[in-house]
């Protein structure tokens, strides 16, 4: 605990540091940190680069094409149909999976008899392949937006669940305890002790369901409704425009990263007292 | 030579035949506590002394009302105890501080839950953090602080309350012996002040002979209270009553009562 505490005192001292220099020298420090991962891609990008030329395989035209093919796909306006479709859906179903999916992971961490009953079912759907179910969707809410909303609702509300309700259950029960003594009851004792207590893992597990959400609705839009992003990949697809699809997929896994590590930055600054 | 303890013909506390029982994880039922008979004078300072696992804390707990006897009464001021209530506030082993509240704002929580405005909470709060001595660390998180400043805010949240009745579970049992020296001439300064009735649980004799007015020795397998012992030592002390002949040979006394027969714990 000392440890910590030290090391966070000193990260905070760095980062006032840093912020006195300047924009400049901050990125020059970040690209120095990322120096590892810098220096490691490039061998990586030319290997690609090389292996493309050879034509070794369909699906991995050279990079040089691929970037290409991303510049056409931006510019050429594809995508401003497929965009907001595809990010509506995640919002939705994103929003219904962290309200109820935060809901009911509270009510399992709380109560032993929710859990004995619920939990069981949460870890089935924990693990079970969610995918076989998507195209099942159809049949109960059409080919519409309502199924992509629902594939990503399927693919992150169990995670939040457990997410959630780890949380609750790791909090130090001498906590609770000094709550009650102090007559601390019902909404306060969830408001003030329970879900600042669990806060961490919550938001854990809403940083991780983005990342999901992403890939329930490209799956949900590629099975169900042949538009978005997810449309848009199979057409590529299946039109063998590997350069357009491996752009398309480097486009969708950027943006997903980087609302991630936009949920890290709120994470950490929700997080920085303890 | 002393001012012994407060008059017990009015009890604040009175704790009659109280039992308790806990079934184990590997269930094993374990008699807690078994007929304890304790009255707790107003304005009285008492240690409630023990090997670990004698039931101390349990008793404690009993008497705030988080735990159940399940036999027994606990009355306080004539009333039975069926909770925690406003009257009493604890002070905890490891603080139980939040750490996602600041210091004055752990301090304020408790005021919080009792529906006090919030300019009287804050008032309230940096009055005890005054008393502790933290003023100057109001706006501090509790990983930055230390042990024993981190106890002195759990001292300061369960004052802020103002209760009629202080009860601590050996609140300095987590810290060195320095910072307990400090934080136990505090805690009687602060004492002093008001008299507040006092239940201090603790294992280690000497706290409980320089804290105290009566110390209840109690003896485990199951958990009772075996003697009552008056500390007849004058209620102005300082740290310097710790050299007295006096106060080694009271816990010489407390120290062979402790390890006699029946007392320790033969596992």
């Amino acid at each position: 605990m000392n440890l910590t505490a030290a090391n966070g005192i000193r990260e905070d001292a760095a980062l006032t540091g840093a912020a006195r220099r300047g924009w400049l020298v901050r990125s020059a420090r970040w690209i120095y940190r990322r120096a590892p991962i810098l220096i490691t891609m490039i061998p990586l990008l030319a290997l690609w680069e090389i292996l493309g030329r050879m034509h070794l395989f369909l699906v991995l035209p050279p990079l040089s094409d691929v970037l290409v093919a991303m510049w056409d796909i931006v510019t050429s306006g594809r995508l401003g149909d497929a965009v907001p479709d595809t990010l509506l859906a995640i919002a939705i179903g994103l929003a219904i999976s962290l309200i109820a999916g935060i809901a009911c992971g509270i009510a399992l961490g709380m109560s032993p008899l929710l859990e004995e009953v619920f939990g069981p079912y949460v870890d089935v759907m924990m693990s079970s392949p969610v995918s076989a179910i998507v195209p099942a969707l159809v049949l109960v809410f059409g080919t519409g937006r309502e199924s992509i909303v629902v594939t990503v609702v399927l693919f992150t509300f169990f995670l939040i669940v457990v997410n959630t309700q780890a949380g609750v259950k790791q909090l130090d029960p001498a906590l609770r305890e000094m709550a009650l003594s102090f007559q601390c009851s019902g909404w306060v004792m969830l408001r003030r002790v329970i879900i600042p207590g669990a806060l961490p893992l919550i938001l854990a597990g809403a940083r991780m369901g983005v990342g999901r959400s992403f890939n329930g609705a490209v799956f949900g839009e590629m099975l169900i409704s042949i538009v978005g992003l997810g449309g848009l990949l199979m057409t590529f697809g299946s039109r063998f425009m590997f350069d357009r699809l491996d752009a398309l997929i480097i486009l969708i896994v950027g943006t997903a990263v980087l609302i991630v590590w936009i949920f890290e930055l709120v994470e950490r600054r929700l997080l920085r007292n303890r | 030579m002393a001012t012994l303890a407060r008059s017990i013909d009015t009890p604040a506390i009175s704790i009659q035949d109280v039992g308790k029982q806990f079934v184990t994880s590997s269930g094993e039922s374990v008699q807690a506590l078994a007929g304890v008979n304790l009255e707790i004078g107003a304005g009285e300072f008492l240690s409630i002394l023990g090997p670990s696992g004698c039931g101390k804390s349990t008793l404690l707990r009993i008497i705030d009302g988080l735990i159940e006897a399940d036999t027994g009464s606990v009355t306080i001021a004539g009333e039975p105890v069926r909770g925690p209530g406003p009257d009493r506030a604890m002070v905890f082993q490891n603080f139980a501080l939040l750490p996602w509240l600041s210091v004055v704002e752990n301090i304020m929580f408790p005021l919080e839950v009792r529906r006090i405005p919030k300019d009287r909470r804050r008032e309230l709060a940096e009055q005890a953090l005054a008393t502790v001595g933290l003023s100057a660390f109001a706006k501090h998180y509790p990983r930055t602080l230390s042990g024993g400043m981190q106890q002195r805010v759990g001292l300061a949240r369960a004052l802020a309350v103002e209760p009629a009745i202080l009860l601590m579970d050996e609140p300095f049992g987590a810290l060195d012996a320095l910072t307990r020296a400090t934080l136990q001439d505090e805690l009687l300064t602060v004492w002093s002040r008001d008299r507040k009735t006092a239940v201090f649980v603790t294992h280690a004799i000497d706290e409980a002979v320089y804290l105290s007015d009566r110390v209840a020795v109690m003896s485990a397998h199951p958990g009772q209270v075996m003697e009552v012992v008056e500390i007849p030592l004058d209620r102005n002390r300082e740290a310097s009553i710790r050299d007295e002949p006096e106060f080694a040979e009271i816990v010489t006394n407390l120290r062979h009562m402790l390890h006699s027969p029946g007392v320790g714990t033969p596992r």
